[in-house]
């Protein structure tokens, strides 16, 4: 009983540690400047809710997320596409060149990214892909090809050859088993996957920040830049902390929406 | 029976293939010429100039502290994220799971989602010596003797910032191993409990050996991740970098060199000799933790 | 990634020592009207079909201000394709362009490497512009509506490629009201700024604070206290990369005076850690009785110093009494840089967008939207002075001739501008004696002046 108690006792300080930053900061952001540095631990005085309507203006971040989410659901989504082929052709085929092929993907997972930056700007731009959705959803999509394909390789080696093996004695083809069968199958891992390259791809913030010039386009990552950056000309922590609330608030009620079916994926995923 | 197999591999493999070619393989096997060559980066001419980049690297005293710096971090991050979350998920699981374990479980979950960006500036406030949330936390409970300058002391600095990347990275593991322990079957604790077996004994004997793949997983991916720590130190350190060079990494020593030296070549000799390091570090991790797979 | 934009900041302290209305020279020097000979205009060299980027750096002084230039262009040219865009990570995001060679047809330069683009022939002659008339005086060269040292700053090897446009002085500022309650009176020598801080403290008060996480804005005072102890032989030094230079005694009795300010207690508590905004927030508050600053001080501060706070800046006090540069010594002067790269598809377009800027309504309406002094006559008139703004006029008046714009070595060597203000964030911490730091620092020169990739400027 003790124990349990004890149990208890660790798993409330580390929530508490989690959820007080965040709470402190969705407090300051009500603050006036002044106020913020006054005291960690008192309440507004007054309540600036215009602190928000000027990080709002400011950042734009309604329009960033609009774009962020069509570019992070894209990337995605053809990202698990295109990584689950080559996955599951790596894992269930043998033919000269595989092994090798394998480690090209995984080679790609250790290579330090913004060395490759300059020559990804001129791949993007002589394909005529500058501040497109499509050209940074294809970046994306293939810049987290390595990590899935690493995954979802192993997933699919834990995966029975018998299944499809049976399935093609009964004439079914190549592709009927991967799409009635092995995919339908490796759903777990796919969603787990996408939940790491979500959150990957949500937190980008270097590539679109070369690839993505221009301002109607920007996400969310570079308005929240942008307003840390401008914080930093004027004194304005109020503005700030206003900033990182509205930036936090949105992405945490999508988490909490869909937690169980994230979870439900991780889980799978952990399985294998 | 394997009739149409190649005709099947080849047109799965193409369109992927070919994305991954364009986007992902050729801009790093245009990178690695140069760093044989003196780019400075802003115009079209260079000259190569053979290995001068890596005999100067190899007697850069920075590159060496940088790198002494991501040792550190790759030794220390995995071991204590992954201690702290196998802790947390066995407190969770005890006896089927403590009263309250979803939630805490969607709670520490909640930095992960959250942007590093917002991470950074917000620990940045925490850390503000004077009337930041930590300081004025130990000063609250009357261990003012505690308080320190954090991000702007040396010998405190690396440690805060890593302090942030398990803040951040803990509750992502927390519930991929309580998942994981989650599918364990509960005949084998009872029987353990059966054979008098404590509850530390029945983790290191069953939980453990069983999970031990999603850990290895967890590993791996902690490894690389710690080779790549770049966002926070750029945004929470003095400098950045410092105080001194108390924070330097190698992607940052590489992001500084390339970007506000305007040593492009030998940034990017730092970034073939990263690469060479993050390939034999993921090798090792994966000899070093390969286990024979528990069967149950 | 990076939030911070504080690269871009530390850049921006190098290059616009942009101080809010320095009246001085803009309101006592009238245009000086050159009739006899008429300058070419550049509008009929101009194809106004031509497409016209303008890259703005979206920081200090935002980009409200270029709507005007913009504006007068497109009425000039109503064919043009205008284009504003706008960024702060300059460095990533035209870097690839100069290397393709699609730059933009002007750029706010704040974060690319000035001399390194000279070096690499990227800049475009700015010299031309000088010579022609200006775009809203009739008969007057552009060169004649310019403040004094203007026209000759941003020059490599005496051409022409960074036109400034602000003007302003850095120095260290205090609270004229709190000094004059505790009867306290700004020091000009180092020995009694120390007495005052003992003073200070005794009161209750921080003495000095700085902007602990960018060190560079307390590197610059120090060096000052050092020029002002040698006098101006050693700038020259330092800034050919002289062996030796950084072992000056100057320079290391300077080092152990600016430490002393740690090792005695009297930085306000947590300085090290704390952002350029923090630490500013905290002196306005009256917390800390000095800081070093550049003169943009006033508009970074926004809302948060109190009415009448009485923001007062002066210069860097000296060494002693037998010092051989006077205490007045300030730097100061134009800056902030816009350039026209050599490759830019527009750079006549581009050439002629800059005489706009540096029209007297441009610069006006700069001038009253970014509280900032600008670089040409009149450009402040009818723009209200405050107490910071003030105290900047007296010290360039007061100045006279004993105005640098900078010390060189800053605009020429990124590197060892990167080492010397990392260091003095070692050396204020106290891990290296005065004397373990000038080697240091000279460690650095030394490998710069060794460094074969990097071209080399003299004074």
């Amino acid at each position: 009983m003790t124990r349990r108690v004890a149990g208890q006792g660790f798993a409330f300080v580390w929530a508490a540690m989690v959820l007080f930053p965040l709470l402190w900061s969705v407090l300051s952001s009500f603050k006036s400047d002044a106020d913020i540095f006054r005291s960690p631990w008192s309440l507004p005085s007054v309540w600036h809710w215009d602190n928000f309507s000027r990080a709002w203006n400011e950042s734009h971040i309604g329009r960033y997320f609009f774009n962020s989410v069509i570019v992070v659901t894209g990337g995605v989504l053809l990202c698990l596409l295109l990584s689950a082929a080559v996955a599951y052709v790596l894992a269930q085929f043998e033919f000269p060149g595989s092994k090798a092929l394998y480690y090209v993907f995984v080679g790609g997972m250790v290579f330090p990214g913004f060395l490759a930056l300059v020559p990804l700007f001129f791949v993007v731009q002589n394909l005529g892909l500058m501040n497109s959705y499509l050209g940074l959803i294809l970046v994306y999509a293939t810049g987290g090809m390595s990590f899935s394909v690493f995954f979802l390789t192993a997933f699919f080696k834990t995966q029975s050859k018998d299944l499809a093996e049976a399935a093609l004695v009964d004439g079914c083809s190549h592709w009927g088993v991967l799409f009635r069968i092995m995919l339908p199958l490796a759903r777990p891992g796919l969603v787990s996957i996408g939940i790491f390259q979500f959150l990957g791809m949500w937190n980008e913030y270097l590539l679109p920040l070369v690839l993505n010039t221009d301002e109607n386009r920007y996400l969310v990552t570079q308005g929240l830049a942008n307003i840390a950056v401008t914080q930093g000309y004027h004194s304005d922590f109020s503005g700030l902390f206003a900033g990182l609330t509205i930036s936090i608030i949105p992405v945490l009620a999508v988490y909490l929406a869909f937690h169980r079916q994230i979870s439900a994926g991780m889980t799978a995923g952990a399985l294998k | 029976m394997h009739h149409g197999k190649y005709r099947f591999v080849i047109g799965l493999l193409l369109i992927p293939l070919g994305l991954y070619a364009v986007f992902v393989v050729s801009p790093y096997l245009q990178a690695f010429p140069i760093a044989f060559t003196d780019w400075e980066g802003l115009s079209a001419s260079y000259r190569y100039i053979g290995f001068d980049n890596f005999v100067t690297l190899f007697h850069d005293p920075v590159f060496w502290v940088a790198l002494r710096h991501n040792l550190f971090l790759l030794v220390s991050l995995p071991t204590v994220i992954v201690t702290l979350s196998l802790f947390f998920s066995a407190i969770l699981n005890y006896r089927g799971g403590i009263p309250g374990a979803k939630f805490y479980k969607v709670v520490y979950f909640f930095p992960s989602v959250l942007s590093i960006a917002v991470v950074g500036v917000l620990w940045q406030f925490i850390f503000e010596p004077r009337s930041g949330l930590l300081n004025g936390f130990l000063r609250a409970i009357g261990l003012g003797d505690l308080a320190n300058l954090w991000l702007g002391g040396r010998d405190t600095a690396l440690a805060s910032i890593m302090a942030v990347v398990v803040w951040g990275g803990v509750g992502f593991y927390v519930v991929l191993f309580t998942a994981a322990m989650a599918a364990i079957p509960k005949e084998l604790y009872e029987a353990a409990l059966l054979d008098g077996a404590s509850p530390l004994q029945s983790f290191f004997r069953i939980t453990l050996p069983l999970i031990w793949n999603t850990v290895q997983v967890a590993i791996a991916f902690l490894v690389i991740g710690a080779l790549d720590q770049f966002a926070l130190i750029k945004v929470l350190s003095v400098g950045p970098g410092g105080p001194g060079d108390a924070t330097q990494v190698i992607s940052l020593y590489m992001y500084t060199n390339a970007f506000s030296y305007g040593k492009f070549g030998y940034a990017s000799a730092i970034g073939v000799t990263l690469f060479a390091l993050n390939m034999i570090l993921t090798l090792l991790t994966f000899r070093l933790t390969r286990r024979e797979r528990v069967v149950y | 990634m990076s939030t911070d934009g504080k690269v871009d900041r530390r850049t921006l302290l190098r290059v616009a020592l942009a101080a809010p209305a320095v009246g001085a020279l803009a309101s006592c020097a009238k245009p000086v009207v050159e009739k006899s000979a008429p300058a070419p205009t550049l509008g009929a060299k101009v194809d106004g079909s031509k497409p016209l980027e303008f890259f703005n750096f979206d920081g200090g002084y935002g980009k409200k201000w270029t709507e005007m230039p913009l504006d007068l262009y497109r009425k000039e040219f109503p064919q043009a394709a205008v284009k504003l865009t706008s960024g702060q990570e300059l460095k990533q995001q035209l870097q690839p362009r100069f290397i393709q060679g699609t730059p933009p047809d002007l750029i706010e330069n704040v974060g690319l490497d000035g001399a390194s683009l000279v070096a690499k022939k990227q800049l475009y002659d700015l010299g031309p512009l000088l010579e022609m008339e200006s775009f809203d005086q009739p008969g007057v060269k552009v060169k004649d509506t310019l403040l004094p040292g203007v026209a000759e700053a941003g020059r490599y090897d005496g051409v022409k490629y960074e036109m400034p446009y602000v003007f302003g002085v850095g120095g260290i500022w205090y609270s004229q009201p709190l000094l004059d309650k505790h009867g306290w009176t700004y020091p000009k020598h180092w020995d009694e700024m120390i007495a005052l801080c003992a003073e200070i403290k005794k009161a209750g008060l921080a003495p000095w604070t700085y902007q602990g996480k960018f060190p560079g804005y307390l590197a610059n005072p120090l060096l000052m206290t050092a020029y002002k102890a040698a006098g101006p032989e050693l700038k020259k030094k330092i800034d050919n990369l002289e062996p030796n230079a950084w072992r000056d005694p100057a320079i290391i009795q300077a080092a152990e005076g600016y430490q002393e300010l740690a090792s005695k207690g009297y930085l306000l508590e947590g300085t090290q850690a704390l952002s350029h905004t923090q630490s500013q927030t905290y002196w306005a508050q009256g917390k800390a009785v000095f800081i070093p600053c550049g003169g943009w001080l006033e508009n970074e501060l926004g809302t948060i110093a109190p009415k009448d706070f009485g923001m007062t800046m002066a210069p860097v006090p000296g060494w002693s009494k037998d010092d051989k540069a006077p205490y007045e010594t300030v730097t100061g002067g134009p800056g902030g840089a816009l350039i026209v790269p050599a490759q830019a598809k527009n750079p006549l377009g581009g050439l002629e967008l800059l005489r706009i800027m540096l029209s007297k309504q441009c610069m006006q309406n700069f001038a009253k939207l970014t509280n900032s002094p600008v670089v040409v006559k009149g450009g402040t008139d009818g723009v209200p002075m405050s107490s910071a703004a003030a105290s900047m006029q007296k010290a360039v008046n007061e100045a006279g001739t004993n105005m640098f714009s900078d010390w060189q070595f800053r605009l020429w060597y990124q590197k060892l501008l990167t080492n010397f203000e990392s260091s003095v964030g070692v050396l204020m911490s106290g891990d290296q004696t005065p004397d373990e730091w000038s080697k240091q620092m000279q460690k650095y020169a030394d490998e710069t002046a060794k460094d074969p990739s990097i071209k080399k400027y003299h004074v």
